[in-house]
This record gives structure tokens, C-alpha cells and sequence, in this order.
């Protein structure tokens, strides 16, 4: 690039350049503004756009759509009153969802947990039989992509729920 | 695998983010401006290194940072777009005592920080002393007095 000359100054100016980085600078800060945007609508997760449930007869699953990998995640997960009829309700979850998460609690805490070939069932006892409860797992994802998952009870349907989780 | 892919995540992002907040940001930095960068470098930390705090991942996201920096300067050494896009070019902010509102404007520098620097660098009291104030790629600003003012 050869030097150009500003009155006496030898300097490498260029007003062409720096009328289009204006234009580009100007557009890149819209799409920064833009993802802050959808960082607030949720987007990113933990937000309105976020939020979501999946539901089947008298079962409705609270999750997030959008989460981010290593940070913490809750699953509610609602019984409704012809489950919770039973003294105990099985409730299973896909092993291959599992597999990528760590469950830091399970509350209540299940009297046991089995593995099964690809699922794995908790048991809990109810309370009060016939009257709505939940159980909410609270877990971190350890990787990033798109995450299927299942989860059901034994006593009644399933269902099923898609996530994003950002790296 | 993964240090390298967060170090190089991290290194275009910082980049990206810097350049578009224009040369000026980093230049004159406040009391404020040097918190702010130390908050940025915190968050920052923690997805460099992930959850591993073992060394070998650290020297990897290091050595990561230092050769997309080589890699950079290397590529800025060979391709003017990379080097105008990357660094940007100086740029002439006032010609014998008068300033270029418009450019001014544009890089976010006020006839203030121009005073500033003609009295700082060149003991200047005056706008019209200056003959001409550049706004240098590093986002500083130099000042080159009338024959007639100045130090001497």
C-alpha cells in the first residue's frame, strides 16, 4: 500500500475505508444489540422464549427449551390427581437424556432408582393419594447440541421434549 | 481439543466485539474503563478454562491465544484488507487548525480529547496552533504543532 499524502503528512489515510468500516461498524453494533435482545427474551435460556412445557393425560413437564451447557437446569415435572392415585408412582426417564446431564437433586428424593435397558425408572411414594404433587430434577447438561428426551410414568402416559444447549 | 476451540472462541470474539467499539475504547481508559475491562477479563476466565483446572489445559488455551495472535499479526503482514479490517488505518482529524467535525464525530472524539492531547504531547493552548491531529491506529491521538507555536 503505497503512502499517500495529506497536505504534508505522509500518512496511509483512506476515507473510502473508513466511510464503509463506519457502515460495517454500525451494523455490526444493531447485531450486537440484536443478541442482547434475544439474550433478554431468552433466547440464550432462563427467559419468556425459554420456557416451555410438554404435557400427556394428567402429566405436564416444565423445561427449558434453550439451556447452556455446565449451567444449572430444572425439569418440574406435574402428577395429576388419577397418578398420584397410586401409593407409588414409577416415573422413568430416557437413559440417553440422562446420560448427558448431571442431576445434582432430585426433590423429593426417590425411595430407589433402577436402570433399565434404556430408561431409568424413580419411585416415590405419595403423600396424599389423589390430591396433584411434583417432582422437579435439578441438573446440569455436560454437553452441547440438541437434546432429545422422554420421560414418563408408569401409571399413566409420556412424553417428550426437545432442547437446544449452548456450548 | 476443547482448550483450543474455547481459546479460539474467545480470541475472535474479543476481537470482534473491541474492533466494533471502535479504536478509541481502550486508549483513554478511565477509572471506570479499567474496572469494566478487569469484570470483562474475570467472566472471560471462566470460559477459557472451563471446569478443568489442570495445567495442561491452561498452557493449551495460552499457547491458543498466542498463535492466533502470530497468526494475525502474520496475516496483517501479508494482506492489507487484514490489516485495514484488523487494525484500521490512521486518520486525520484536523488540518491547520480545523477540525473535521464529521470524522470527529464518527470516531467518538471530541475537540476536548484534541486540546487534550495538544497540551499533553505538545504544551499547545490553542486549536488553531495545531496544524494537524491524527487519530493513530492504537485509538491515540498525536498532534503536530504550527511551525510558529509549540515547545521550542
Amino acid at each position: 500500500m503505497g503512502m499517500r499524502r495529506v497536505g504534508d503528512l505522509e500518512v496511509s489515510q483512506d476515507l473510502d475505508h473508513e466511510k464503509k468500516f463506519w457502515r460495517v461498524q454500525r451494523i455490526g453494533w444493531a447485531l450486537l444489540f440484536l443478541l442482547w435482545l434475544a439474550g433478554v427474551a431468552g433466547l440464550f435460556g432462563s427467559g419468556p422464549l425459554s420456557g416451555s412445557t410438554a404435557s400427556a393425560p394428567d402429566l405436564r413437564l416444565e423445561y427449558d427449551r434453550f439451556v447452556r451447557s455446565t449451567a444449572p437446569q430444572e425439569l418440574k415435572l406435574h402428577l395429576g390427581p388419577t397418578i398420584t392415585a397410586h401409593p407409588k408412582v414409577r416415573l422413568w426417564v430416557d437413559r440417553r437424556y440422562l446420560e448427558s446431564q448431571q442431576i445434582e437433586s432430585v426433590v423429593p428424593e426417590p425411595e430407589s432408582v433402577e436402570a433399565g435397558p434404556d430408561r431409568m425408572v424413580f419411585t416415590f411414594s405419595i403423600a396424599e393419594p389423589g390430591a396433584p404433587t411434583s417432582v422437579t430434577v435439578r441438573m446440569q447438561t455436560q454437553q452441547a447440541g440438541s437434546l432429545q428426551g422422554r420421560a414418563g410414568v408408569e401409571e399413566g402416559g409420556s412424553l417428550q421434549f426437545h432442547q437446544i444447549v449452548y456450548p | 481439543m476443547e482448550p483450543v476451540l474455547r481459546g479460539l472462541a474467545v480470541y475472535v470474539f474479543l476481537l470482534l466485539v473491541f474492533r466494533l467499539t471502535g479504536k478509541r475504547s481502550l486508549d483513554q481508559v478511565t477509572t471506570f474503563d479499567f474496572v469494566l475491562l478487569l469484570i470483562i477479563s474475570e467472566t472471560t476466565q471462566q470460559a477459557l478454562i472451563g471446569e478443568d483446572f489442570s495445567l495442561t489445559n491452561a498452557f493449551l488455551v495460552i499457547v491458543t491465544l498466542f498463535v492466533a495472535d502470530q497468526v494475525l499479526s502474520f496475516l496483517k503482514e501479508k494482506s492489507s484488507f487484514v490489516r485495514r479490517w484488523g487494525e484500521g488505518l490512521p486518520l486525520v482529524l484536523l488540518e491547520n487548525g480545523k477540525p473535521f467535525q464529521d470524522r470527529m464525530h464518527k470516531s467518538q472524539v471530541s475537540e476536548d480529547d484534541i486540546l487534550e492531547a495538544a497540551r499533553e504531547l505538545q504544551g499547545l493552548e490553542r486549536l488553531d496552533q495545531i496544524k494537524y491531529a491524527v487519530l493513530e491506529r492504537h485509538g491515540g491521538i498525536t498532534i503536530i504543532p504550527k511551525k510558529s507555536a509549540g515547545k521550542g
